[in-house]
């Protein structure tokens, strides 16, 4: 009785497991939460540097850490979420992000910095004129043309050269590839062939088993 | 009950077995052609007299894949016994035997009960631990297990004992569903995800050992999750293969001394299951992609376990200048029965940190850590480690955690913690909660383990510079 009990228990346990992986698998559009922010700062930044081939930056370009926020912002990422707009640079993913972020950075290079904040002298593109602008980083060089030249805004000179797109930017893996995403179709095709050698394998050896016996 | 079952036996003796066996390798596929997760430790099962890690787990400070003895004692001690008497104190329960890796039988074997256990029954005393005899190690066994020749299925096997592997082989998996609910956001409110899924396994030939495990994710441009667990190369939202652990493995003095070599959990603090929890992202030691490629040594004694790790650098990251390089261990003392006491440090050198991205980081966390089950139902956790770190001010991480199981299988939990990195000098400016000042962050959680393998858990928590978050999350484990 007491084995009964638990190969029901064990059935149902399995049932269970299959329910939740067939009812989460049309659920999923990723396998994370990602944020939409460095796109969205990719596309900015390359409009108002024609030209400039910028990456799409980890959360430190924004952040103190690649771990990205909400909050634990360095100097720069709290300047942009600062700028004065409607509904200010609204936290997380919600929204058109894309429009969110190009007008903060927008508004970042048209601002000029209160009294107090760190800022520098910079040369805009006509009609615009040289007058002073954020430098978050308080090395003598504003935001604008470090990220003109792809410095970080956020580490001062020298150590901040290149690292907003760094060439030595961390890459993960051991050395394999696989093709990039496959259609849904494909993962189900991939579980209804394992299913089906699974069945045939099954099948086969109830069809041995009287001689088996 | 754990003696060898043998050459394994597919198909069974009937249609039912056939099919249950289909069923459950359906479900391996069904995991692998999908997306992947983690089981985790619960350092919480000290009350129980758990208090060290190889006897129910294959790393032997504990975590992801389970013997045997752990599947059986998931089954008997985690999740919730409906209509059963919930009643009887663990101080009732068979003490937990020493795990006894036996060579001759190629297989884990227990050695019964601690000779210290004043609770242990005479002829739960082994009295030979080299050697145990099959009779001693079904005596020490719990009675749910029933033996293999009454029951054709058996808790401790694997897919929820449908599938018996040989003894050499451990198989093991989970999968996780996560739901994030925002509530006073402006931004996306809600949100639902496949966060992990992954399949290991273990071979062990005499006193070898391989572990691995394997699984798929694909994660978001930059994401700060999976990436440094990747064995394939896609940088972009694309799939992944990712392998969290491998490693190879040598064990001595009847399993107490473990040597491994290979890509495996840092030996630091306490192992929760919490990868977020700050504790675990700040001394970067969470079980979620900061596995590192180094050699080990663990001990797990009557009173004293601990485990030293020489780092060799993550080589699943590139390139060299983000490896970092140096030591991680940690060292429990056993006060009592249901109290360990414990010390942690780490050192870790690299050209460049791939987390903040400054130059030439020296990282420090140096701390302490208590587990001690209060009482049968409250567990309380807690640990204190120091951050120093090069070009930051002295930064601190805290958390403490309160358990109680109100019925068998259902926990509440309450969880305080607290951060400071220490005030960025590189990038300046403001000091702010988190990078100079203190950052707090409050937990609640409800943790239900439903079905045997199965575990529902919701947590609400509040951090400083973070919107209220509710978490759901389901956890399936083979």
């Amino acid at each position: 009785m007491m084995h009964e009990s638990k190969t029901r228990v064990a059935r149902v346990s399995l049932a269970v497991a299959l329910l939740v992986g067939l009812a989460t698998f049309g659920s999923a559009r990723s396998a994370s939460a990602s944020s939409k922010f460095p796109d969205a700062l990719q596309k900015a930044l390359s409009k108002r540097f024609p030209g400039v081939a910028f990456c799409v930056p980890t959360c430190a370009a924004c952040h103190l850490t690649t771990v990205g926020g909400p909050g634990n912002l360095n100097v720069f990422g709290a300047n942009l979420e600062n700028q004065p707009m409607p509904g200010n640079l609204i936290l997380g993913n919600n929204g058109d992000v894309d429009k969110k972020l190009d007008d903060a950075i927008g508004r970042y290079f048209a601002a000029t910095p209160a009294v107090g904040l760190p800022q520098a002298s910079t040369m805009f593109p006509a009609p615009d004129v040289t007058r002073p602008s954020y430098d978050a980083d308080r090395d003598g060089i504003s935001d604008y043309n470090e990220l003109a030249k792809l410095d970080s805004p956020s580490q001062a000179l020298p150590s901040g050269v290149h690292e907003f797109c760094p060439e030595d930017a961390a890459m993960y893996g051991c050395g394999a590839r696989v093709a990039s995403a496959p259609p849904p179709a494909d993962r189900l095709g991939l579980f209804g062939a394992g299913l089906l050698v699974l069945g045939l394998a099954a099948f086969r050896r109830l069809k041995r088993r009287p001689a088996a016996g | 009950m754990l003696k060898g079952s043998g050459t394994r036996k597919l198909g069974g003796r009937d249609t039912l077995r056939a099919f249950q066996r289909f069923l459950g390798w359906s479900a391996v596929v069904l995991f692998v052609s999908l997306f992947p997760s983690r089981a985790h430790a619960y350092t919480w099962m000290i009350k129980h007299g758990y208090s060290s890690c190889p006897v129910c787990h294959a790393d032997p400070s504990g975590g992801e894949l389970l013997t045997q003895y752990g599947r059986v004692q998931s089954d008997e001690l985690l999740r919730m016994t409906y209509g059963k008497p919930s009643g009887g104190s663990s101080h009732s329960e068979p003490k937990a035997p020493r795990l006894v890796r036996n060579l001759e039988l190629k297989t884990d074997a227990l050695s019964g009960a601690d000779d210290e256990g004043k609770d242990a029954k005479p002829d739960e005393k082994a009295d030979d631990e080299e050697a145990p005899a099959a009779a001693t190690a079904e005596e020490a066994a719990p009675d749910a297990a029933a033996a293999p020749e009454q029951s054709s299925s058996s808790p401790g096997d694997f897919l929820w004992g449908l599938v018996k592997t040989p003894d050499w082989l451990l198989l093991g998996g989970s999968y996780r569903h996560l739901m994030v609910i925002r509530p006073s956001t402006q931004a996306k409110k809600f949100s639902t995800f496949p966060m992990m899924a992954d399949l290991y396994g273990q071979v062990q030939v005499g006193n070898f050992r391989v572990e691995g495990s394997l699984g798929v994710v694909r994660v978001g441009v930059g994401s700060p999750y999976a990436r440094a667990a990747q064995i394939t190369t896609n940088q972009g939202d694309q799939w992944n293969l990712l392998s969290r652990t491998h490693w190879l493995g040598y064990d001595l003095a009847d399993g107490t001394i473990t040597l491994r070599a290979g890509h495996m959990n840092l030996p630091f603090g306490v192992r929760i299951p919490e990868h977020t929890m700050w504790v675990r992202q700040a001394t970067l030691t969470d079980r979620e992609s900061a596995q590192q490629d180094g050699v080990a040594f663990a001990y797990n004694g009557e009173k004293l376990r601990g485990e030293v790790m020489g780092i060799l650098g993550n080589y699943q990251v590139s390139p060299d200048k983000y490896r970092q390089r140096g030591y991680s261990l940690y060292a429990e003392y056993l006060v009592g029965e249901r109290t360990g006491i414990g010390v942690s440090s780490m050192v870790t050198k690299a050209k460049k940190d791939r987390i903040t991205l400054e130059p030439d980081p020296l990282r420090q966390a140096h701390g302490a850590y208590v587990r001690s089950a209060l009482t049968d139902e409250l567990v309380l956790l807690a640990e204190a480690d120091a951050l120093l770190t090069s070009d930051h001010d002295f930064g601190y991480v805290g958390f403490a955690q309160a358990d109680y199981e109100i019925t068998r299988g259902l926990h509440l939990m309450a969880t305080g913690e607290i951060l400071n990195r220490g005030y960025d000098q590189l990038v300046a400016g403001a000091k702010t909660v988190g990078n100079g000042k203190p950052q707090l962050g409050v937990w609640g959680t409800v943790d239900w383990f439903f079905l045997p393998h199965c575990e529902f858990r919701a947590d609400a928590y509040r951090r400083q510079e973070d919107d209220f978050t509710i978490l759901g999350q389901l956890h399936v484990f083979l």
